[in-house]
């Protein structure tokens, strides 16, 4: 079964994330508490999409996305960033690094629906 | 709250933010205590800029502090918790430019970081209790905002790159990077509730089904088909036994987290009474059952409070004596067989037997002239109002304090014991049990009813004959090696029993002699069934509340046992004044 991985350092954050992708039954989650963490499940699940925080211990969300660019094989997996660092600057350096998607938490279920719709379509 | 999360249960969400904001709320205070000490420590070395020197340890701590107000603002600003969220907001850029370095870290800013930690922490328990606008937090945020002098966008962005780099990070991911391997999930603890109350039912009908198969055995003897069943008994009872030791273990935390709840108010009190502590914990990884650890709570505090207030001394008092100036309280847990101990210890000027005498004296307890020993005089500590203190304060010294402690303690189905010598410090033995659903307990018989007394408290089952019986003043005692025993019989708490052995003229009698904290009594029953690991279960709402009863079992005949309440026990005998203890010649022997 396809996964999505929450990465996000806070659980009640990633319960929020989770209850928004019930929209998509055909999808499963896989958690993870930070970017060492998510290389951990990135190897282990079949991830087809990442949502991803930034601001989180051991490994943030900058630096896990610069390794996973880094690696062939996760390197096409869409990465949607879901932060409270709404700046604009926050957001150059996220979809610099390769980010799909930008989105400033507090977020509307919809407004991520449709991210991530547009990314199943592709 | 955004509308398409009603459905998904608002209330469940915001128990989620209170449980991980109180978790990050500890990450922030202990932090915020080791960044004052820290900073204290090298102060006293150099008066000048010291950040560069710690510059490791402060930016470790100050980044972990940001992260912790970091998530809390993310999760107030998802359920739009909007005061929470404007808080957090200001505290982060505090810390940010904390981290930064674009503020300096001086007493003041450290005085208003304690303060904003309170002003969350009381934000958040105002989301719990749901009553708002209790807390002060502008005046909390005017004072963050005086020592925010805006600077522009641009200096800040520098400061952002410059933070991944920090070294202080590495030490610590490499500390949490172990911790993280072990995966863990949250349970809501009602649902190790029920599975505990199921294991218990399931240990019950094991003790029915080994008694039951055993009264087969001896009737029917060793047919091939019984020996087979036996195994099958066998096996069944000790995966009953592994499951059991694991579903409690399930419920287990390390004692570490409790200790970590103690560094803050140590800080507070320590500096409201102008001293230094240091607080040593040793054994935070020794295991407790979640409820055990939530009730020790404040009796640790409250004798942690005291070690503070009376124990250790004053700077210059120490320096007299020889002592180094800081004075330490060490925390120790450690597990021995079906309990856990917990000592507090300090260094400080230890209990003056001398004085616990003068007050025994002034409060009419004892006379002038009674010789009583170091030990027994312990136990006045216990009394209720017994204070050695010579002014009140609002820490400790009301006198209201070491016999709630002691309750507290015994009504878990602990002990407390105390350790003390004069001008060297005292020490706190609390013995607890692992859990407080199944314990170890001894099952006597009084009058044809079955009791289960726990284990903990029993010191050891004597025989004793008429004729070491004392009569001193209304109450029965017996002299046990050098101390007196008072005696007490059960029907001083239920009075339709008629257990006063001493009348029905048998002998010799059995006697449990009950230790609790330093004091002995002994409890006269007519027969010593054995030990037996018993499965607490409350009496129930419908009879609610039963002097002298603090729960019931059920053994493996299907006999419902009531557990006798040790301190009703300890209440009588104190209406009987046991303490009055004066050493003059017996009025009369008994059974002479």
């Amino acid at each position: 079964m396809p996964n999505v991985l929450v990465v996000d350092d806070s659980p009640t954050m990633r319960k929020i994330s989770i209850f928004a992708l019930k929209k998509y039954p055909h999808l499963t989650s896989v958690e993870a508490n930070n970017g060492v963490e998510a290389l951990e499940k990135l190897s282990r699940d079949d991830v087809v999409l990442i949502i991803l925080d930034i601001n989180m211990p051991e490994m943030d969300g900058l630096q896990f996305l610069e390794k996973i660019k880094q690696n062939d094989l996760y390197k096409d997996i869409p990465v949607i960033i879901l932060t409270t660092e709404g700046r604009e600057a926050d957001r150059n350096r996220g979809m610099q690094a390769g980010a799909t998607a930008y989105l400033v938490k507090p977020f509307q279920p919809p407004s991520l629906h449709a991210i991530i719709d547009k990314i199943l379509k592709k | 709250m955004p509308e398409e999360f009603d459905k998904f249960n608002r209330e469940e969400l915001i128990k989620d933010f209170i449980n991980e904001s109180s978790d990050q709320l500890h990450i922030l205070e202990n932090d915020l205590v080791e960044l004052a000490s820290t900073r204290s420590a090298a102060s006293v070395l150099s008066t000048s800029e010291d950040f560069y020197e710690n510059e490791e340890i402060y930016t470790g701590l100050l980044n972990e502090m940001f992260r912790a107000v970091h998530t809390i603002k993310g999760l107030s600003t998802m359920l739009e918790l909007i005061t929470i969220k404007e808080f957090c907001h200001k505290l982060e850029n505090l810390y940010d430019r904390l981290r930064t370095q674009t503020i300096k870290l001086q007493e003041e800013v450290i005085r208003v970081l304690f303060l904003s930690s309170d002003v969350l922490k009381g934000l958040i328990v105002e989301i719990s209790t749901n009553e708002k606008g209790q807390v002060d937090y502008i005046s909390c945020i005017k004072q963050i905002d005086s020592l925010l002098v805006y600077e522009k966008e641009g200096r800040r962005e520098i400061a952002m790159t410059q933070q991944v780099r920090c070294p202080g990070l590495l030490g610590k991911a490499k500390e949490n990077l172990a911790t993280i391997k072990t995966s863990t999930i949250r349970i809501a603890i009602e649902k190790l509730d029920i599975l505990m109350n199921l294991m218990g039912e399931l240990v019950i009908r094991r003790n029915q089904l080994e008694d039951t198969f055993n009264s087969i055995i001896n009737k029917y003897g060793s047919a091939t088909d019984l020996v087979l069943l036996s195994d099958v008994t066998e096996q069944f009872t000790s995966i009953i036994n592994e499951l059991q030791k694991n579903i409690i273990r399930s419920r287990m935390l390390p004692i570490k987290n409790l200790f970590a709840r103690f560094k803050r108010p140590i800080y507070d009190i320590a500096k409201s009474k102008n001293k230094e502590i240091d607080l040593i914990c040793y054994g935070g990884d020794t295991e407790l059952d979640r409820e055990v650890i939530e009730a020790i709570y404040s009796p640790l505090l409250h004798l942690l409070r005291n070690s503070i207030d009376h124990g250790i001394e004053s700077e210059e008092e120490r320096e007299k004596s020889g002592k180094q100036k800081k004075g330490i309280i060490k925390l120790i847990a450690y597990q021995q067989g079906q309990h856990v101990f917990i000592e507090v210890e300090d260094d400080g000027k230890g209990i003056d037997y001398n004085r616990i005498r003068e007050i025994a004296v002034e409060k009419g307890i004892i006379t002038e002239h009674d010789n009583i020993s170091e030990k027994e005089l312990l136990n006045f500590i216990f009394l209720p109002g017994f204070s050695t203190a010579k002014e009140i304060d609002e820490i400790s010294g009301r006198g209201v304090g070491m016999d709630v402690v002691r309750n507290n303690i015994i009504s878990l189905n602990g002990n407390i014991e105390i350790k003390s010598i004069y001008k060297h410090g005292t020490k706190f033995i609390i013995q607890l049990p692992l859990t407080l659903a199944i314990i170890p307990s001894l099952l006597v018989r009084v009058c044809s009813e079955t009791f289960a007394i726990p284990l903990s408290v029993v010191s050891e089952n004597i025989r004793i004959l008429p004729d070491e019986i004392y009569n001193i003043r209304n109450s029965r005692v017996i002299r046990l090696r050098d101390i007196l025993v008072q005696l007490v019989t059960l029907d001083g708490l239920f009075k339709n029993m008629d257990s006063d052995l001493f009348l029905k003229g048998r002998c010799p009698y059995f006697c449990v002699v009950l230790g609790i904290g330093e004091r002995k009594i002994g409890l006269i029953v007519d027969e010593l069934i054995g030990e037996q690991n018993i499965v607490i279960k409350s009496l129930g709402e419908y009879l609610g509340k039963v002097r002298g009863i603090s729960g019931a079992t059920i053994l493996g005949n299907g006999e419902i046992v009531l557990i006798l309440d040790i301190n009703s026990l300890l209440e009588i005998t104190d209406t009987n004044k046991s303490y009055s203890l004066r050493k003059k010649e017996p009025e009369y022997i008994y059974g002479n």
